[in-house]
């Protein structure tokens, strides 16, 4: 356990080697090549996608030879055609914890688990020997670096307390369970469509669109992480003979929760507003930010302000976030446009009365 | 889940695991009641849950979804990119249609019972029964007006078009002239206002009155929408100050014609003009020859 980001008895050390050693496990669990080698960007791949399938992400990373936004593509329309065989929403409370830090409080309910994380280490480029990861033969039984502590089964939210007490306000209604790949496009104005947008959002778009809200782009806020967890979610599902639920796939996911704290009209909140992020996989700036770009809009929707800036707009983020959107988009100008430039010529040589 | 693992395994495995024209029947039911709300409501803008294809998004992935859905054993396909059949991406759009349902493909559009195009509207003239399947970049001819869905679907419902006639009234005022190059938008049998895709002004008066049917799919943007045949299509002007389609000085400098759509072409170091169509302009020079 860990409370405050303080070095205590080699904490950052067994963090970043359980972070290495987790590839060590990956690789006994039967993952090999690249998931392996590089499951961060397979879990990257998988986000974006929307597709939980490390192996199905890794052969499209090497069929794209590396080209993410092409990877993506690859996962999404073999997964486009398949079969919807039932929609399950996982609970978010049942989830299997292997990490959990919560920067907004020092020794919250429950306690912190640093687990794997390299954020600590140096960044120190090896340049000996052969490459760090994947060498390593002898994993450690428990993933977690608690010490003597097992990680609890489960915690209460680090934010209940403060939303019992009245101060943080919970965004909306609690978003509906959504599909936007099988919903028509014209019903995806809710916050759960929205939240899922954020969850198979590119990851730079997502990045940099929190970050403007961060570099004061918007009212001038203050978003205070209250919780990061990584784990894993059971999802269920009903046996066809109605002899109960079944357990069929464990979900590696990671959420965030921040609290957004704002002075507008010269005045403070009264309340400090929620926002919520999720991922699959353990890319955790895309929680992170895709939890911040909630919070910038529920909030800008509560109170409008005169303008809202891009990382406050609903629906301007809608029409951006999408990687594929986007990267198909920038590079179909590769496509001859030879009519259509033929049609503006000749329009400005009408105007200067050629 | 045997029947999921033979898909996907079959999928994997390559084409012989993919359904007929590649989409799931669900997803091609989806775009067919689309396609039929969109007839009967000419110009209107139907929203659809457009699917991942195995293109990227911008590159067709609307039309090649129409075109999946509407096609059927005995059909002849043409595809079309700036009017040329041999364009890298018609080839490649026009492979996998064929490849995904057996269907012939011709370069011929007045043989051709299903002509997927970008951005031009072949030159033959076209008759019945044919379907004409456009990818387009940009659904909403208001976008130019305002970048906001809601409030353009607005303006739609309330046929409230004043702030395009002021667009376009503003131009003339200003500039002299129309700014709109391409895509200069139209009025859809009295009602909807509708953007003609980045089709030339050229080929505007072609979609009046038309025998054949116009399927538009923007993937990307997840709309369908649709021209029957026989119906108004009037590009938007003023009384006093007509719309004008391009004006090509010269003929075609391979095939002569004087009526085609033409772009720049260096030839011996000399620029001159061609026929976009390429296959309308093969088939006149050996007419001609």
């Amino acid at each position: 356990m860990y409370s405050t980001v303080r070095e205590m008895a080699g904490a950052i050390e067994a963090a970043a080697a359980i972070a290495a050693a987790q590839s060590a496990v990956e690789a006994a669990a039967g993952y090999s090549g690249l998931e392996a080698q590089l499951p961060l960007l397979i879990d990257q791949v998988g986000a974006e996608a929307g597709v939980v399938a490390p192996s199905v992400c890794a052969r499209a990373l090497q069929q794209a030879r590396g080209d993410v936004a092409r990877a993506v593509s690859l996962v999404r329309a073999w997964a486009a055609i398949l079969p919807r065989l039932e929609n399950v929403c996982a609970d978010a409370a049942e989830m299997q914890v292997l990490r959990r830090i919560t920067p907004a409080f020092r020794a919250p309910e429950g306690g912190q688990f640093l687990g794997a994380s390299l954020d600590y280490a140096n960044r120190l480029l090896d340049l000996g020997g052969t490459p760090p990861i994947s060498s390593q033969s002898d994993a450690p039984a428990v993933l977690t670096n608690n010490g003597d502590q097992d990680t609890p089964a489960s915690f209460p939210r680090a934010g209940e307390s403060l939303e019992q007490e009245g101060i943080l306000a919970r965004t909306d209604n609690p978003a509906a369970a959504f599909d936007r790949t099988r919903t028509n496009a014209a019903d995806v104005a809710g916050r759960g469509a929205f939240l899922q947008l954020l969850a198979r959002g590119e990851t730079g778009a997502l990045t940099s669109l929190a970050y403007s809200a961060q570099r004061g782009f918007g009212q001038r806020q203050d978003p205070t992480l209250l919780e990061l967890r990584q784990g894993s979610l059971p999802v269920r599902m009903s046996r066809p003979d109605g002899g109960g639920t079944f357990t069929v796939a464990w979900l590696p996911v990671t959420t965030a929760e921040v609290a957004m704290y704002r002075i507008h009209d010269g005045r403070a909140d009264a309340r400090l507003t929620l926002g919520f992020g999720a991922t699959t996989g353990k890319v955790e700036r895309r929680a992170i930010a895709a939890a911040i770009l909630d919070a910038t809009c529920a909030r800008a929707e509560q109170q409008p302000p005169a303008v809202r800036e891009p990382s406050e707009d609903r629906e301007f983020l809608s029409a951006i976030l999408d990687g594929q959107e986007a990267s198909g988009f920038v590079e179909h100008l590769k496509l001859p446009h030879h009519v259509t430039f033929t049609s503006d010529l000749d329009r400005v040589r009408q105007v200067q009365g050629q | 889940m045997s029947d999921l693992r033979q898909l996907i395994d079959g999928a994997m495995a390559g084409q012989p695991g993919y359904n007929y024209a590649y989409l799931d029947e669900s997803a091609k039911r989806e775009v067919r009641r689309a396609v039929l709300k969109a007839l009967c409501l000419p110009g209107h803008q139907v929203p659809f849950a457009s699917r991942d294809m195995p293109v990227a998004r911008g590159w067709g992935s609307g039309g090649l979804q129409v075109s999946l859905s509407v096609i059927s054993p005995g059909d002849r396909l043409k595809v079309i990119d700036q009017g040329d059949d041999h364009s890298m991406n018609a080839q490649a759009l026009r492979d996998l249609i064929a490849m995904t349902t057996n269907v012939e493909t011709t370069t011929d559009a007045r043989e051709a019972s299903v002509i997927q195009t970008r951005h031009r509207i072949p030159e033959d003239e076209l008759h019945e029964g044919q379907v004409v399947v456009f990818q387009v970049p940009i659904a909403d001819p208001l976008r130019i007006v305002d970048s906001r869905p809601s409030v353009t679907r607005r303006m739609h419902a309330e046929n409230d078009y004043s702030a395009v006639w002021l667009y376009l009234y503003e131009d003339l005022a200003r500039l002299g002239a129309s700014s709109f190059s391409h895509s200069h938008p139209v009025e859809v049998e009295g009602g909807y206002i509708m953007s003609p895709t980045p089709i030339p002004r050229h080929d505007l008066p072609r979609l009046d009155d038309a025998p054949f049917v116009s399927l538009f799919g923007a993937g990307r943007e997840a709309t369908i929408y649709a021209v029957p045949p026989y119906t108004r299509v009037r590009p938007l002007e003023f009384e006093d100050r007509p719309f004008e389609p391009e004006r090509f000085k010269e003929p075609c400098f391979r095939c002569g014609a004087t009526t085609s759509y033409l772009t720049e072409e260096v030839h011996d170091g000399r620029q001159v003009m061609v026929c976009s169509d390429t296959d309308f302009c093969r088939r006149a020079r050996g007419a001609a020859a």
